[in-house]
C-alpha cells in the first residue's frame, strides 16, 4: 500500500475537518440566514414604522394645516362685517374681495373664495375665470384632508359656512380657503420625514399632484401601478431602486388621495447592510478560529492514530514492535493496547501458521511444503551428494477407511508415521504429505543401491499395525527417485517418484525404481492429445484388418476394421494408447466417422474384386450416447449404397454399461437398422446377465485374455466353455479372440464358437497386404485333426 | 328658535342691509326702482299679481312672506329672526271691568294683561304704575286682576281727569300723575312696576330711559309710533344698535308701521284715489317741469278722497305753487296714473316684506338698550297681528 490511508478523502483528519467544516458552514449559513431574515424582517418592520409614522407625521401636518385654515374659515365666517360684506355683495363686491384677500393672506392661502348658498361664487381670491364650481361645499366642511381641483391645481381646501345669524339653521353662504398641495410638500417636510413624498390619485391613470422628487423619478413613479396595501413597495427610477409606501391622504372627488412616501432602497436599508457587513466578517473570523482549532482537534486526535498505522505497518511487515507509542486519550489508549494484543495474536498465529504450513497436525511430520523446502535446501546446500526421495502410499487405504473407520484410519496414518519416525536417523527426513502419502529424503546415498533403501523402508509394514485391537496387515507402494540421475530440481525428484509410485501401482510389488521409460510414456500421452485431431486431417490414421474366420463355414466372412496411428516420429501407436484421449477429448467421434466411412469405402472396393466380406467396426461408449451415429450410419448407406448387413459395430461391455438406457437406445436404432452389433471383450467387465439379456445384440466377443492360453489352461477352458454355453442359451454368436494356435481353434470348433479372430490367421493388415493374404487364403491350412472332417 | 338680541339685531342687521335696496326704495317715487334689475324674476313676478292676489298679499303678511321667500334668497333666514314667542295665556277679568272700554282696545288690554300677569312680581307692596296712561284703562283694569295700588302718568289733564273718575268707579285705589314726561325726570321706587301699551315714539324711548336709570323691578312695554319726534334719522339707543345704524330716515321708520290691516275697505278705496291722484300729479310734474324725479307733496288727507282728480291736481299745483298746464288730457292722464299706481302697488309689495324686520330691529335696539346694562329684557308677541300689528311686548326684569 503506496498511499497512506491518512491522506485522501477519507482520512479521520478530513473527515472530521470535512464534518467540521460542514457543520460550520451549516451554521455560519443559518446563522447569516437566520440574522439576515430576521435582521431584514426588522430593518423592513423598522423602515415600514418609519414610514408609517412619516406617512402619519405628514397626514399630521397637512392636516394641520387644514386645521388652521379650518380656523381661519372660522374666524372669517364669524367676522360681522365680512358677513356684512357678503350680504350687501351684490352691490359691493370690491370690498367682499378685498376683506377676504386679508384674511387669506393671514391664513397663508393660496386661493379663496365665497359662495352664496345656492353655490354661486361670489368673489374668489385670485380672481379666476372660474363662476360655479359646483362644489358640495358641506364636504369640505368636516376635519379632515379634502382636495379639490380649481384651475387645473389641486388644493387643500376646506369650507365654512357663513351664517347671518349664528343661531339660525340657515347657512346664508360659504367661504373656501385652500392651499396648493404642490406648497404643502416642501423642504421642510423631507427634512422632517427624511423622505420624499408624492401625493397622487391612484386611478386607471396615477395622477401626479405634488412631489417632493425630481421630474424623472416621479414620472417613473407614477408609470407604476402603485399599491396601496400598507406594505413596502418597490420601483425603480433613475437607475436607482426605490422603495415606497403608500396610504390615504384625505380625499378627491370621493376618492382617496395617496400619500406615497419613498426613499432609495440602499440608503434605507443602510444600516441593515453594515449591520450584515460586520455580521458576516465576525462569522469569517469566527469560521477561521473555529477551523483552526479543528485542524488542532483534529490533529491531536490523529496524530496519535498515524503513529499507531506507523506501528501497524510495521506489524504487517512482520517488524514487530516493542514499545507502543503513548496516547493522550483514552480511545487512542485502548486501540494502542488493542494493536498491542493483536500483535501479540498475529504473533502466536503465526507460529501456529509456521507449524501448520510445515507440519502436519495429525502425524506431526513435515508437510509436503516443508519437505519440498528441505529437499530443495538438501541439492542447494550439497549439491555434490546423491540423495534418493521415496514417495509412498497406503494401497487399499480408502477401503481400509471405509472398513475400518475414519478414526482407526487416521490412528493408522498415526502408527505408520510413528514407525517410519522411529526409522528416522542422521540424513532421513520423513514428511507427511497428504492423505495416505509420505515422502522421505534420504540424503546421501552415494554407493548405496536405491533398491535397498527402497526395501528398507517397505520392510517396515512387513510386522502388522494393531488399531483398536485389530491387527491390519498394510500394503504399501513405494517409488523411488535419486538425485541426480533421475531429476536435478526438488520438483522434478518428485514428479520422479510418483511417476515411479504409480508405475508399480497394482503390480503387486511394494516399490518401484524410476526409469526414463515411464516418464516418457506420460509425456507422449500428453502431446498425443493435442496431435490427434490434426492426425485425421494428415492422413496419419489408417485402418487395419483382421480377418474373421467363420469356424465352421471355413471361410473369411469378417474382417474386424482397426485403427492405426503411423506417428511421424513416435511411430506406430496402439489403439489403447489413443483411444482413451480421444474420447477423453471428443475427438473419438471424428476418429469413429472417419473409421466407417474407410470401411465402407473397403468394402465397397472388395466388393468390385468379387468378394463378400462383412466389415466390423468398433464404436465407444461416447458415439452411443451421442445419437449422430446411427443417422451417420444411414447416410453412409445411401451414400455407398450398400446392404445394411455387411456392417457389424463392435461395442465394449463397459461403454454399454457406463450408460445402459442411452446405449440401448442407440443399440435399438441401430439394431432396426439390420445392423449386427457385436459385445466386445465378454467376460472382463462386470455385465448383469439381466442387462446382457435385454441387449439387442448378435454375437459376444470372448476376450483374448481367456483364449491366448485356452490351449493350455483347463481354467480358461472351463470359462470358455461356460461363456459358449451362457452365448448360445441366449442366442447369439460367439466371436473369439486372440487365437493364436491350431489347438485354440480345435476347441473352439468343439465348443460351437462361430468365429474366430487371431494371429493364428492373420495379423490385422493394411488394406493390400490383407488382399495378398485373403488371395492366399485356404481354410484348411487352419484347421488340425478332424478339421477338415467337418 | 330663540335669538338672543344681539344676534336678531346684527342678523336683522345683515339681511336688511343684503334687501336694502328694495326696502329704502319707493315704488311709489319711483316708477322703475334700481332692485327689479337685481332681482327681475321677483319684479316680473310681482307686475303679474291680479287685484285679488294683490290685496291677499297685501293684508296677509304671512303670505307676503312666503311669496317673498320664494324669489329672495336669505329672505328666510330674516324671517326666522322675525320670529317671537307669542304669549297664548288668558286671564279672567273682573266682571264690568270693560265698562267704557272700546272693543279693540280691551282685548288689546286683556292680551297684554295675560303676559303681564304671568310676570308679576308676589311682593307684597307692588305698586303698578301706567305710562302715558290715557284714562288708564289697562293701569285699571290690572290693579283690579292684580289687587294692586295704582299710579297713572298722563300728560292730558282732561284724561286724567277722567281716569280718576273710571278709577274711583272701579273702587282701586289710584292717583293720576299729569305731566309732561318728555321733559321731566320720572322717578320710579323699587316696588313700582311699569306698564305701558302703545307708547309712541319718543315716549317709550324716555320711558327706557328713565325706567332703566330707576330701581323698578319691572317693566312691560309694548312700543309703538317709533317715528313719533323724530326730525332726523333715527338715533339707536342701544351701543351695539350704534353700530350697526341703520340710518333710517323718519320716513322709513314710518314705513315699519304702514299697516293696512287697520283700514276699512271703503277707506281704502279712498287711499287709492288720492295715491292714484298723487301719481297723476308726478307724470304732470315730471313731463311739465322736465325733472325725471319725484317731487315731493304732502300726502292728502281722506277728507279730500270726495275730490275730482282735477280738483285734486290743482290742489296739489297750487300747493307746489305749480301751475297746470291748461291742455292736460286728464282721461289719458288718469290712465297713466292708474297704470303707474297698479305697478308701485305691486313693486311695493317687495319693501313691504321687510317692515315688520324694521320694526323688530327698533324694537331689538330698545332692549340692547337694557340689556347692555345687564337687565334682563324678553321681547313676545302679547297678541295676534289681526288684533293690532303693534303687539310686540317688550319685558324687563331687575332681579
Amino acid at each position: 500500500m503506496t498511499s497512506s490511508p491518512l491522506n485522501g478523502f477519507n482520512s479521520l483528519r478530513t473527515r472530521i475537518l470535512l464534518n467540521f467544516l460542514l457543520m460550520l458552514t451549516l451554521v455560519v449559513f443559518v446563522t447569516l440566514y437566520t440574522v439576515q431574515s430576521a435582521t431584514y424582517k426588522h430593518s423592513t418592520g423598522q423602515l415600514m414604522s418609519y414610514a408609517q409614522t412619516s406617512a402619519s407625521v405628514v397626514e399630521d401636518k397637512i392636516e394641520n394645516r387644514s386645521i388652521s385654515l379650518r380656523d381661519a374659515l372660522n374666524t372669517l365666517s364669524k367676522d360681522f362685517s365680512f358677513k356684512q360684506l357678503i350680504a350687501t355683495s351684490e352691490n359691493d363686491t370690491a370690498s367682499l374681495l378685498s376683506a377676504l384677500e386679508n384674511f387669506q393672506a393671514r391664513a397663508a392661502a393660496d386661493i379663496a373664495w365665497v359662495q352664496d348658498k345656492n353655490g354661486r361664487t361670489i368673489t374668489s381670491s385670485p380672481l379666476l375665470p372660474f363662476k360655479d364650481l359646483n362644489i358640495a361645499a358641506a364636504d369640505f366642511l368636516p376635519d379632515g384632508i379634502h382636495w379639490h381641483s380649481v384651475e387645473g391645481s389641486v388644493y387643500l381646501v376646506r369650507s365654512m359656512p357663513v351664517k347671518f345669524v349664528e343661531s339660525s339653521r340657515n347657512i346664508n353662504a360659504w367661504v373656501f380657503m385652500g392651499i396648493k398641495a404642490e406648497n404643502l410638500f416642501n423642504e421642510r417636510l423631507i427634512s422632517l420625514t427624511d423622505m420624499n413624498m408624492s401625493l397622487i390619485f391612484v386611478g386607471a391613470e396615477n395622477q401626479l399632484i405634488a412631489t417632493t422628487h425630481d421630474a424623472d423619478i416621479s414620472e417613473s413613479l407614477v408609470q407604476q401601478t402603485i399599491l396601496v396595501n400598507g406594505q413596502l413597495n418597490q420601483f425603480s427610477g433613475d437607475l436607482k431602486q426605490w422603495i415606497y409606501i403608500a396610504s390615504e391622504l384625505g380625499r378627491w372627488r370621493g376618492m382617496p388621495m395617496e400619500l406615497v412616501l419613498s426613499t432609495v432602497e440602499d440608503k434605507a436599508y443602510l444600516s441593515y447592510n453594515s449591520l450584515l457587513g460586520q455580521l458576516i466578517f465576525i462569522l469569517v473570523v469566527a469560521a477561521v478560529m473555529a477551523l483552526v482549532a479543528a485542524v488542532l482537534l483534529s490533529n491531536g486526535i490523529t496524530r496519535p492514530v498515524t503513529r499507531l498505522v506507523d506501528v501497524a505497518n510495521k506489524i504487517r511487515q512482520g517488524k514487530y514492535v516493542k514499545e507502543f507509542p503513548k496516547a493522550s486519550t483514552n480511545e487512542v489508549e485502548s486501540l494502542s493496547g488493542a494493536i498491542h494484543s493483536m500483535q501479540e495474536g498475529i504473533k502466536k498465529r503465526e507460529e501456529e501458521i509456521q507449524y501448520l504450513a510445515y507440519y502436519d497436525s495429525l502425524t506431526h511430520l513435515p508437510n509436503r511444503n516443508q519437505f519440498k523446502n528441505h529437499l530443495a535446501d538438501n541439492i542447494a546446500s550439497h549439491p555434490e551428494r546423491q540423495l534418493a526421495v521415496l514417495m509412498m502410499d497406503l494401497d487399499r487405504f480408502k477401503e481400509i477407511n471405509d472398513t475400518i473407520g475414519h478414526e482407526a484410519g487416521d490412528q493408522l496414518l498415526k502408527e505408520i508415521a510413528n514407525r517410519l519416525k522411529a526409522f528416522a536417523h542422521e540424513g532421513v527426513f520423513i514428511a507427511h504429505i497428504g492423505g495416505d502419502e509420505f515422502a522421505i529424503v534420504v540424503e546421501d546415498i552415494t554407493g548405496r543401491d536405491p533398491k535397498t533403501v527402497a526395501e528398507n523402508f517397505s520392510g517396515l509394514f512387513d510386522r502388522p499395525f494393531v488399531i483398536e485391537q485389530l491387527s491390519l496387515d498394510v500394503d504399501i507402494s513405494m517409488g523411488i527417485a535419486t538425485y541426480p540421475q533421475d531429476a536435478q530440481s526438488s520438483e522434478g525428484l518428485l514428479q520422479c517418484a510418483d511417476i515411479a509410485l504409480y508405475s508399480c501401482k497394482g503390480k503387486h510389488f511394494p516399490y518401484a525404481i524410476y526409469q526414463d521409460s515411464l516418464n516418457k510414456y506420460s509425456v507422449q500421452r500428453l502431446s498425443l492429445m493435442s496431435e490427434l485431431r490434426g492426425a485425421l486431417a494428415e492422413g496419419q490414421l489408417q485402418l487395419f484388418y483382421q480377418p474373421k474366420l467363420a469356424i465352421s463355414e471355413r471361410k473369411i466372412t469378417t474382417v474386424e476394421c482397426l485403427i492405426r496411428w503411423i506417428h511421424p516420429v513416435h511411430g506406430f501407436i496402439p489403439p489403447d494408447e489413443f483411444i482413451p484421449l480421444a474420447e477423453q477429448t471428443g475427438a473419438i467421434r471424428d476418429v469413429t466417422h472417419w473409421g466407417l466411412r474407410i470401411a465402407f469405402q473397403q468394402y465397397k472396393e472388395w466388393q468390385a474384386m468379387g468378394y463378400d466380406i462383412g466389415m466390423a467396426v468398433n464404436i465407444s461408449a461416447i458415439d452411443l450416447v451421442d445419437m449422430q451415429l446411427p443417422a451417420y450410419v444411414a447416410e453412409l448407406m445411401s451414400e455407398f449404397d450398400v446392404d445394411n448387413t455387411m456392417l457389424t459395430l463392435e461395442v465394449t461391455e463397459s461403454a454399454v454399461m457406463s450408460d445402459p438406457e442411452s446405449a440401448l437406445k442407440a443399440l435399438n436404432t441401430l439394431r432396426r437398422m439390420g445392423i449386427t452389433l457385436s459385445i466386445d471383450d465378454f467376460g472382463t467387465g462386470y455385465s448383469s446377465m439381466a442387462q446382457l439379456k435385454k441387449m439387442p445384440v448378435d454375437e459376444l466377443k470372448i476376450d483374448k485374455a481367456f483364449v491366448l492360453d485356452l490351449a493350455k489352461s483347463e481354467d480358461d477352458k472351463i470359462m470358455v466353455r461356460t461363456l459358449m454355453s451362457l452365448a448360445q442359451n441366449l442366442g447369439l454368436k460367439t466371436v473369439a479372440e486372440g487365437v493364436e494356435d491350431g489347438e485354440t481353434l480345435k476347441f473352439l470348433q468343439e465348443v460351437g464358437c462361430t468365429k474366430a479372430q487371431g494371429f493364428y490367421m492373420s495379423r490385422p493388415l493394411p488394406a493390400d497386404k490383407f488382399n495378398d493374404w485373403l488371395k492366399d487364403f485356404n481354410a484348411d491350412d487352419f484347421y488340425q485333426g478332424t478339421g477338415s472332417s467337418n | 328658535m330663540s335669538h338672543s338680541h344681539q344676534q336678531r339685531l346684527q342678523g336683522l342687521t345683515l339681511l336688511l342691509n343684503k334687501f336694502a335696496p328694495i326696502w329704502r326704495s319707493s315704488a311709489f317715487k319711483n316708477e322703475c326702482p334700481e332692485w327689479t334689475l337685481q332681482h327681475p324674476d321677483l319684479a316680473a313676478t310681482l307686475l303679474e299679481l291680479s287685484d285679488e292676489q294683490l290685496v291677499a298679499l297685501e293684508r296677509s303678511p304671512e303670505q307676503l312672506h312666503a311669496f317673498l321667500s320664494k324669489h329672495l334668497s336669505d329672505y328666510d333666514t330674516l324671517l326666522a329672526l322675525i320670529q317671537l314667542p307669542e304669549n297664548t295665556d288668558k286671564i279672567a277679568p273682573p266682571k264690568f271691568s270693560n265698562v267704557g272700554i272700546p272693543g279693540r282696545k280691551w282685548q288689546q288690554i286683556m292680551a297684554f294683561m295675560a303676559a303681564q300677569k304671568q310676570c308679576t312680581t308676589s311682593a307684597n307692596n307692588t305698586e303698578l304704575i301706567d305710562w302715558c296712561a290715557g284714562k288708564a284703562h289697562l293701569g285699571r283694569t290690572a290693579a283690579l286682576v292684580s289687587k294692586t295700588p295704582l299710579t297713572a302718568i298722563e300728560f292730558n289733564p282732561k284724561l286724567c281727569e277722567e281716569g280718576l273718575k273710571l278709577a274711583e268707579k272701579s273702587n282701586i285705589k289710584a292717583k293720576f300723575i299729569c305731566t309732561d314726561v318728555l321733559n321731566d325726570k320720572i322717578e320710579f321706587a323699587a316696588n313700582q312696576e311699569v306698564l305701558a301699551l302703545h307708547a309712541c315714539g319718543d315716549l317709550h324711548r324716555k320711558l327706557l330711559s328713565d325706567w332703566k336709570h330707576s330701581n323698578s323691578a319691572k317693566l312691560i312695554l309694548a312700543p309703538c309710533c317709533y317715528e313719533k319726534w323724530l326730525t332726523d334719522d333715527y338715533r339707536p339707543l342701544s351701543r351695539l344698535g350704534k353700530t350697526l345704524n341703520l340710518n333710517l330716515t323718519p320716513a322709513l321708520v314710518k314705513l315699519a308701521m304702514q299697516e293696512t290691516v287697520t283700514a276699512p275697505p271703503r277707506e281704502q278705496t279712498l287711499r287709492h284715489k288720492l295715491q292714484t291722484a298723487r301719481l297723476a300729479f308726478d307724470i304732470l310734474q315730471r313731463s311739465v317741469r322736465g325733472i325725471d324725479a319725484y317731487w315731493q307733496t304732502p300726502s292728502l288727507p281722506l277728507s279730500k278722497a270726495n275730490l275730482s282728480t282735477e280738483e285734486l291736481l290743482k290742489l296739489m299745483a297750487d300747493h307746489k305753487s305749480f301751475s297746470l298746464p291748461t291742455d292736460v288730457n286728464f282721461k289719458l292722464l288718469q290712465q297713466q296714473a292708474t297704470t303707474r299706481y297698479h305697478r308701485s302697488r305691486r313693486l311695493g309689495l317687495a319693501a313691504q316684506g321687510f317692515r315688520r324686520a324694521l320694526e323688530l330691529w327698533l324694537v331689538s335696539d330698545l332692549a340692547l338698550y337694557l340689556e347692555q346694562d345687564n337687565i334682563q329684557v324678553e321681547l313676545q308677541a302679547f297678541c295676534d297681528r289681526s288684533l293690532t300689528p303693534r303687539n310686540i311686548q317688550l319685558i324687563a326684569f331687575r332681579n
